[in-house]
């Protein structure tokens, strides 16, 4: 019986070590991780798609694409347009410090400058004005989405998918 | 015959009464013939049993099993005190101390680098440059979409 006790203190003693070294393993990586992200990726790739959402059916004469389903299901989830087409898509490449701009159509440009690490600085130009920055930080996957109101109760909607 | 004589007969056999209370049960004994037989049978059992009473021997004897338990006794207190750990005292609180600030350390890190993904990025500064115009802000998780929707923008 006092074998066993013995033993079993010995065991819980390596387990308490080990247990300890994975706690600090997992800390120390977070750490490397947060400096990571703080220093963060310089460059940005992204593609940026303009897209109009609607409840009527897809205008004919117009050159209008089907929406990823990922995206047109996010975007049923949050507002109430049935039916969601694609405009434009275009890729953007943004060096770390520097602003990339892109025509997504003839009224509507999208202006991304770095500010370091993963902090960006979205510009939505309308008809040549600046109509809304966004200072976002970025993370791979997350859409940015800037939208806002069209007419005969339509909406446009500028979505940044950081790549 | 009473119990209470019979109980006071067999007190008397077994020397548990005082000098007054033998005398009389001596006396009644003399007089009555159904105690004196009591007393006789008593007697003859306290003799059988103390004649034929089977006698144990141990395989030592007394003196020589208590010298043993002595000596043990003995020999236990003299046994040197096991050795402490030649490690200094202060190294046990150390490394407690390391481990407990360990586990905080690696939690709060934990819970730090999760924050990102439970609250999602941050949207530090929206500006509308008309103004006219106002924006709204929130984040969903289910489509891991920012949207920033902006009031009385109208282009496309």
């Amino acid at each position: 019986m006092c074998k066993e006790i013995v033993l079993l203190s010995g065991s819980l003693n390596w387990l308490r070590g080990l247990l300890l070294l994975w706690v600090m393993a997992t800390g120390l990586g977070g750490i490397a991780q947060r400096v990571e992200a703080a220093e963060g990726k310089a460059d940005w790739k992204f593609e940026v798609q303009l897209i109009w959402g609607t409840n009527d059916e897809k205008p004919s004469g117009k050159e209008l694409k089907e929406v990823e389903v990922k995206i047109t299901e996010g975007l049923k989830g949050i507002f109430k347009w049935k039916n969601y087409f694609e405009v434009t898509r275009k890729k953007m490449d943004v060096a770390g410090g520097a602003t990339q701009r892109l025509k997504m159509s003839d009224k509507c440009d999208v202006e991304v400058q770095s500010l370091g690490g993963s902090n960006v600085e979205i510009r939505l130009i309308g008809e040549g004005k600046c109509v809304n920055k966004v200072k976002q930080t970025i993370s791979a996957g997350r859409l940015i989405t800037i939208a806002g109101g069209d007419k005969n109760d339509t909406a446009w909607f500028v979505i940044l998918k950081p790549l | 015959m009473k119990n209470d004589l019979a109980l006071k007969i067999q007190a008397c056999v077994d020397n548990e009464l005082n000098a007054s209370e033998a005398r009389e049960v001596a006396c009644l004994v003399e007089s009555d013939a159904e105690a004196r037989a009591l007393h006789d049978e008593l007697i003859a059992i306290r003799d059988l049993t103390v004649a034929n009473e089977p006698e144990y021997k141990l395989p030592e004897s007394g003196e020589f099993y208590w010298s043993k338990i002595k000596r043990d006794i003995n020999s236990s207190s003299a046994r040197p005190v096991r050795e402490s750990s030649k490690a200094p005292f202060w190294s046990a609180i150390w490394t407690r101390m390391v481990a407990t600030c360990g586990v905080a350390v690696g939690i709060a890190l934990l819970i730090s680098v999760n924050r990102q993904g439970i609250v999602g990025p941050q949207v530090h500064e929206i500006e509308s440059a008309l103004d006219e115009m106002s924006t709204i802000t929130f984040h969903s998780d289910s489509a891991n979409m920012t949207v920033v929707w902006v009031q009385n923008a109208d282009f496309n």
